[in-house]
Parts: structure tokens; C-alpha cells; sequence
């Protein structure tokens, strides 16, 4: 068995797991007052916030991506920033830049100003459209939560949670996220088009008059850390261990495990970031579905999410068209 | 012990039950098969399909079989928690707790411990291993049927012929008479060296009607045939020994009436029948004494004459117990008494006549002996073979010639099939199909040449300004994968 984390102070632990499943319940809840339908997205987003991760959210234009990350926001009384990615934005217009102002003595210094990245839930929105240069300025900011400016490192507030867009149809004009920025994504999600009923919800919701308000469900920041501290003390086995290991190493086209497909058609296989966001993400399922510990179906509904987009196909699978999900799904 | 070992083991052992239900199911059909072929094999020869010999092997095969599949299947706890896990949808809860059962020091560890506890006291594993006999079973009763039907159709071609079959058993009878027989020749043979022959003879005799008793394909008049050579045997072994006595005794008359030269001549004529090493040792030191007499004084010379000529008529006397070819003799005649009874149907060398005198098979063997045909038939013999000689009265007609030849083909060298052309007239695949310089030959580069050749131009390419930042990605990843392994 491995312990993560040490365990929380709670004397009653118990009690605490039930406030987490309440609240994630109850986000969940509130997150579907206006987004409708798109359960699996608002839960990965959710399980990303309480394991810490950034989420990745690829669909098409007016799907409520945006619509899901302000709600998010308002329902946890968190800052919320929102940068539109556009080919000349530049890093400094998203980490913040040193200015010249004048000191109460009048004496001219630099004043750091900070950028939209000091918020706590940070939508990217279509996030391949910058150039690679400025996508980069995201990638300390994800790992470290900190931003390094004139030589000055500026740490970020906690939770820091980046949310970006992608347009899976639009390549033109467009940048691929590099292999660097995407293993740094803790969950990659498909947002798919509502079902006629539920673009019939939609309409009723957003067509009247009405709009529906948001519940305010975690009033402190602080709330959230003790959660994830909490989600962290789950028990994992060596044995359910070794099998979220065995499926990152059979994408691994060299390694002995490898599966048929992933010998084919991947390049390069999920990174050791891919297991941990496979085994955080576990221990969120299994809490949810009112268990202790980790089981090997926890990893099994978090693995396409986690690992989708940090293998790479090589040229032949993208020639014949493979998907990363196909290889993923061959391996459950 | 904790909840979740009890019940594993409870588990544990209903799952060694089932698997053993199942490798037993499928022992016994690996069993039933073997055996099947072994019987179909033991049929085939010509032996009886039920003999212990196939039935007990498979047997065998099956129980080790057996053994070796609840070996495989042995499962330890954890194996059995992961069965248990995988089939019962139970969320890994088993195997969990297994793993975490003892102290435990993290809360949510503990919590987990007691969760998967409780779970594994209200888990009944029974549902999820039935007992049942595996559908393989099903298919046990077709070896069996087939086997019966095997047995009966053995039995069937045993039925057919019932003077055969008591034949069969009467040469079974025979061989074992004659197995009686072979120590005492084997004994006899260590004694006269002669006699070896005759006890090869009679191994051979004792397998031939072994097989004739056992297979209805062997041949009886063979077997029969090898029992008359070892009796003919022991015949022309007892005349030369007989004549052998007669020039002893003739030997040993004229030595006492004085003629040295006769008995010589009388002992030289007795050396030349087959004898022993012993005895021809013994009778050319008689031929030299008997020269040697010559030279001697007539006192000397009459006591040596009646010496040699008793030595002669011990030798010859029929009563005598020293001499090695009176024994022989003796043990020949009492083999050919036993030969001569068993031919005649006797139980044995010294036994009772059968009451009722011989049977219906005896007498089909003793008429068989022989190149006589085996049918009784009126006119049997050349009519047996089928369709007769050709052109013959019994000729069926199956012959596309009446000498029972092929017909001669009408054109053997092919002269008239032959076709005329012309030289380049029509068309030829040559016109239809122009051949490529590229499809059989090779690139004088290699490719990593190639590749170090086109790869500048294809960076500047990838630098070209107009071509978008986007598309240059998959342009250098093309390049990229084409590049030769280092």
C-alpha cells in the first residue's frame, strides 16, 4: 500500500470524506443549473479541481465551455481571469509585466503589474491560436504555480485552476500545443454536441426570461486545499498500482507490454505525469462512488481523459487516421 | 483470522471443487478418447479391444491429466480475492482488503480496512462459483458409444467364422504345450550342442502359433508348417544318431574279431554323422588306438582291440547312461512323441486322449499342413482369385483388353496434335505491358545518402516565410519520420 500524502488532522475522517462527496455534489448540481447535459465534462472538471490539475476542453464553438468555467467560478467565490488566445497576444500580456511608475517619493521604479494569470480559475480560451512562444508562458505557471518576471518570482494563489479551449476543427491559423505544454494538462476532455433534448433544455433555460443563479458552495479558498489533502490520503494497493503502471507502460511502443495498436501507431507513450493524474483521478472516483479505496475500475473510467493527449502518434497512425482514444480503449 | 481470510478460504475451497469438476470432466474426455484410439488401434491388429492394456493406460492418462490440471489451477488467497474481484463486480473490495488487513495507520486506510471487512462478511462467493458440470461433459457419451460400437463390431468379425475361432484356440492350446516344451529343449540343447537349432526352431514354432492363435490375418498353416520343420528336424536328428550307433556297434565286432583296418573304416564312417565336440574327440582317439594296434604285440594288441571295443559298445548300447548321444537320443524321442501328440491333439507330453477324438478345427489344421488348398470346395483354387485368369472361364470381363493390357494409344508420339504458328504475328503480352526500368532494378544510393541530400532543401522548405507556422509543424514531422534510423 502507499500513502501519498499525510493524512488530514480531522479527527473524524469520516466526516470529512462525507463533506467532500457533499460538496462535489452539490458544485456538480449547482454547475448543471446552467450547463445541460455534459455530466462526464462537469465531473472531470470537478476531479481536476479537487486533484489539482488543469483541463484541457476541446469541442466545437458554443458548447458552454466558457459558460462552465464562469460558473465554476461563481459557485466557489473564487477570481476568475479569462484570456482570449489571439496570434499576437505576447507572454507579458498573460503573466504580467514590469512598469515604470513613480514611488511616493516620486522617483521612478519598476512596478511589477500583474497578468490574468493571478487568478484562481484561469480560462484560456482557444488556446492553440497563440504561437507557441506565448503558450509557453503558461507552462511554469501549470507546473510550479508561480510566475517568474525580471527575475522575480511571483507565486500564484492556491487554487489555481487553467481551463483552456481548444477548436478541434479550425487548424487554420492555428498552433498545436506542444508535446511539453499537453503533458501538463492533468485531464484532456471532448466536449460533444448536446442531444436534442438537451438542446431543447437549453433553449427553454436561456431563451426566457429568467436565468438561473448559481449557489454559492465553498465560501473559503482554504476549503478546497483541505479537500485535496484530503483526496490524496486515499489507499491504493501496490497491486491496483501496478495496474495503472501496466497501462502507461503498455502505450509505450518499445516496452514488452505494449499493445498491438501502440506498437503500430504511437510514437512516443504517456509520460510518468499520465500515471499520476491516473491515480489522483482514481482516488476521486472512489470516493464518489462511496468507497475508501481505489479499484481497478476507478482507473479504468480515468484513463482515456487522462492519457489522451499525451501520447503521440507517429506518421503512419496519423496518416490512417488512428485517434488516440482507439489505442487508449484497446488497452481497458 | 480475519472476515475477508474466512471467507476467501471458504471461497477458495469451492473454487478448488469446481475446478476440479471441470479438469475432471475434461481428464475424463481426454481419457475416453485415448483410450478409443488405443482400442481402435488394438482392433486394427487384431486383438481384442478390451484388454487391460488400453483401458488401463488411458485410465492413467487420465489421472495424471487430472493432477496436473488442479495443480495449475491451484489459487493462493490473493488469486482467489482477484477471481472473486473480477467475476462479483465487487470493486476490488477482496483483494483491497486482503491487502490492507492488519494495522493499519492512516484514517482513510483504516476506514478503507473496515469497509472492505464488512463487505467480506456479507459476501456469499456461492453464486458467483456454481457448481455445475461444464458442458464438455456432454460430449463424454460419444467415445463411450464409440467404443461400443468398436467392441461390437470386433466381436461381430470374431462371430463369423466359429470354426476359425476354435482353430485359433486350439493353436493356442498348442503354443502353450510347446512353451512347456522349451526348457526341457533348452536344457537338452546345453547339453548336446547339437540341439541348439532345435531349440531356435522351436521358439520360432511357439510364436508362430502364438500369432496364428491371436490374429485372424495370420496365416495357421504357417504356424502349422513351422511346427512340421521342427519335427522333421527332430526326425533326421534321431536317424543320423541311430546310424551312428550301428557303425559303432559294426566298430566294435570287428575290433574283437581282430581286423583292424575294418574297424577303422567302420569308426571313420561313424565320424562322419554329425556329432559332438566330446564325442568326436572320443572317437578319433579310438580311430588312433585303433591304428596304433597294428604295431603292437599280439597280447598287447587283443587287450587294446577288447577295450575299444567295449568302449564302442558302451557308446552304442541304448541303455547306456555315460553316453551323451544315448541321451540326446532319448530326450529327441520323448519331443517327438510330445510333437507327435500334440499334433494329434493330445493335452500333453504323457496326458489322457481327449474324450470324443478331434475336433472340427483340429482336423481343419492337420488337413492343412501343408500346400494344400484350405476350401473344400468343388472346383476351388485358380476360380478363388478374382476374375480368373484372363480370357479364362472365369474371366468377369474387367480388362479393357482380353490379354489384360492396356490398349495402345492411337497417336503415342503426338505427331498429328501438333500446331502450326507464325513469327511475330498477334499480339504479345511484350506489347500489352511495357516494362518499367524501375521493376527490377535497384537505387544506387542508399538511403541514408539520399536522405542527407534532400534533407537541407527540406529545412529551408520548412523556413520558407509563407508557408504558415501551423503546417510547418507536420511538414517537420514528416520529415522527421522518414528520417533514416540512426
Amino acid at each position: 500500500m502507499t500513502t501519498n500524502a499525510p493524512a488530514p488532522s480531522s479527527p473524524d475522517i469520516q466526516a470529512e470524506v462525507e463533506r467532500f462527496r457533499t460538496v462535489f455534489r452539490t458544485l456538480k448540481n449547482e454547475l448543471s443549473q446552467r450547463i445541460v447535459g455534459q455530466g462526464d465534462i462537469l465531473e472531470g472538471v470537478l476531479i481536476a479541481l479537487f486533484a489539482g490539475g488543469h483541463v484541457l476542453l476541446e469541442g466545437v464553438p458554443g458548447l458552454g465551455k466558457t459558460l462552465l468555467v464562469r460558473t465554476l467560478a461563481d459557485a466557489m467565490q473564487l477570481d476568475f481571469a479569462r484570456i482570449q488566445f489571439t496570434p499576437d497576444l505576447m507572454p507579458a500580456d498573460i503573466v504580467g509585466t514590469d512598469m515604470i511608475a513613480e514611488d511616493e517619493h516620486g522617483r521612478k521604479v519598476f512596478r511589477f503589474e500583474r497578468g490574468p494569470v493571478f487568478a484562481h480559475l484561469l480560462l484560456a480560451d482557444e488556446i492553440n491560436r497563440a504561437t507557441p512562444k506565448t503558450q509557453s508562458a503558461l507552462l511554469e505557471a501549470m507546473q510550479e504555480q508561480s510566475v517568474t518576471v525580471g527575475g522575480t518570482r511571483h507565486v500564484l494563489e492556491q487554487p489555481f485552476l487553467v481551463l483552456a479551449t481548444q477548436n478541434p476543427l479550425e487548424m487554420e491559423g492555428t498552433y498545436p500545443l506542444p508535446e511539453a505544454q499537453l503533458d501538463r494538462f492533468f485531464f484532456k476532455l471532448r466536449v460533444e454536441y448536446p442531444s436534442a433534448e438537451e438542446l431543447h433544455e437549453i433553449l427553454d433555460r436561456t431563451t426566457g426570461s429568467e436565468t438561473p443563479e448559481v449557489r454559492k458552495v465553498i465560501q473559503q479558498t482554504g476549503d478546497i486545499t483541505s479537500l485535496r489533502l484530503l483526496v490524496r490520503g486515499v489507499p491504493v494497493t501496490r497491486e491496483i498500482q501496478a495496474y495503472a503502471v501496466g497501462m502507461v507502460m503498455a502505450t509505450h511502443p518499445e516496452h514488452p507490454t505494449a499493445s498491438g495498436l501502440a506498437k503500430k501507431y504511437v510514437r512516443y507513450g504517456a509520460s510518468p505525469r499520465g500515471a499520476q493524474s491516473i491515480l489522483l483521478a482514481a482516488k476521486i472516483v472512489a470516493l464518489l462512488d462511496d468507497r475508501y479505496h481505489v479499484s481497478r475500475h476507478d482507473i479504468s473510467k480515468v484513463a482515456l481523459p487522462a492519457l489522451r493527449h499525451r501520447l503521440i502518434l507517429n506518421f503512419e497512425g496519423e496518416a490512417e487516421g488512428k485517434t488516440t482514444d482507439e489505442i487508449i480503449q484497446a488497452l481497458l | 483470522m480475519s472476515a475477508i481470510h474466512q471467507t476467501l478460504r471458504r471461497a477458495r475451497r469451492r473454487l478448488f471443487l469446481a475446478n476440479l469438476l471441470r479438469d475432471g470432466v475434461w481428464s475424463v474426455l481426454l481419457a475416453a478418447w485415448v483410450a478409443l484410439a488405443l482400442m481402435a488401434v488394438w482392433a486394427l491388429r487384431d486383438r481384442s479391444p478390451i484388454e487391460p492394456g488400453p483401458l488401463f493406460g488411458s485410465a492413467l492418462l487420465g489421472l495424471g491429466s487430472l493432477a496436473m490440471l488442479t495443480f495449475r489451477h491451484r489459487l493462493d488467497l490473493s488469486a482467489t480475492a482477484r477471481r472473486l474481484d473480477f467475476f462479483g463486480q465487487t470493486r476490488d473490495r477482496l483483494s483491497v482488503g486482503l491487502a490492507l488487513a492488519g494495522d493499519q495507520v492512516a484514517p482513510l486506510a483504516r476506514l478503507a480496512e473496515a469497509d472492505c471487512r464488512k463487505f467480506a462478511e456479507s459476501f456469499d462467493p456461492r453464486p458467483l462459483l456454481p457448481m455445475r458440470i461444464p458442458r464438455s461433459a456432454w460430449v463424454i457419451p460419444v467415445p463411450v458409444i464409440a467404443a461400443g460400437f468398436l467392441i461390437l463390431w470386433y466381436q461381430n468379425g470374431q462371430r463369423i467364422d466359429p470354426a476359425t475361432l476354435a482353430a485359433r484356440r486350439e493353436l493356442a492350446e498348442k503354443a502353450a504345450q510347446l512353451e512347456k516344451l522349451r526348457p526341457e529343449i533348452a536344457r537338452a540343447a546345453r547339453e548336446d550342442t547339437r540341439l541348439k537349432e532345435l531349440a531356435e526352431a522351436a521358439g520360432k514354432a511357439v510364436e508362430k502359433l502364438r500369432q496364428a492363435a491371436r490374429s485372424r490375418k495370420a496365416d495357421p498353416k504357417e504356424a502349422l508348417k513351422q511346427l512340421s520343420r521342427l519335427e522333421a528336424m527332430i526326425d533326421s536328428l534321431q536317424k543320423a544318431l541311430a546310424a551312428q550307433s550301428r557303425a559303432l556297434e559294426n566298430a566294435a565286432a570287428l575290433a574283437e574279431a581282430g581286423d583292424t583296418r575294418s574297424a577303422a573304416q567302420a569308426l571313420q564312417a561313424a565320424a562322419q554323422n554329425p556329432m559332438s565336440k566330446e564325442e568326436r574327440q572320443q572317437l578319433d582317439q579310438a580311430l588312433a588306438d585303433a591304428r596304433a594296434a597294428g604295431q603292437m604285440s599280439e597280447r598287447e594288441r587283443r587287450q587294446a582291440l577288447s577295450r575299444l571295443a567295449g568302449q564302442m559298445r558302451q557308446r552304442s548300447q541304448p541303455s547306456g547312461q555315460k553316453g551323451q548321444g544315448q541321451g540326446s537320443q532319448r530326450q529327441l524321442q520323448s519331443l517327438k512323441n510330445a510333437m507327435q501328440n500334440m499334433k494329434q491333439g493330445s493335452p500333453g507330453r504323457g496326458g489322457q486322449p481327449r474324450p470324443g477324438g478331434n475336433r472340427e478345427g483340429e482336423s481343419r489344421i492337420v488337413q492343412t499342413d501343408g500346400d494344400a488348398p484350405t476350401s473344400d470346395k468343388p472346383g476351388s483354387g485358380e476360380g478363388e482369385k478374382p476374375g480368373g485368369q484372363p480370357g479364362g472361364e472365369r474371366d468377369a470381363g474387367t480388362m479393357e483388353s482380353p490379354y489384360g493390357r492396356q490398349a495402345p494409344a492411337k497417336d503415342p508420339a503426338g505427331l498429328a496434335t501438333h500446331l502450326n504458328s507464325i513469327l511475330d504475328q498477334g499480339e504479345s503480352l511484350s506489347d500489352l505491358v511495357p516494362a518499367s526500368p524501375g521493376d527490377t532494378s535497384k537505387s544506387t544510393r542508399r538511403y541514408r545518402d539520399l536522405y542527407n541530400a534532400v534533407a537541407a532543401d527540406a529545412q529551408n522548405t520548412v523556413d520558407r516565410e509563407d508557408i504558415p507556422l501551423a503546417s510547418r509543424f507536420f511538414i517537420k514531422r514528416y520529415f522527421e519520420n522518414i528520417r533514416p534510423a540512426e
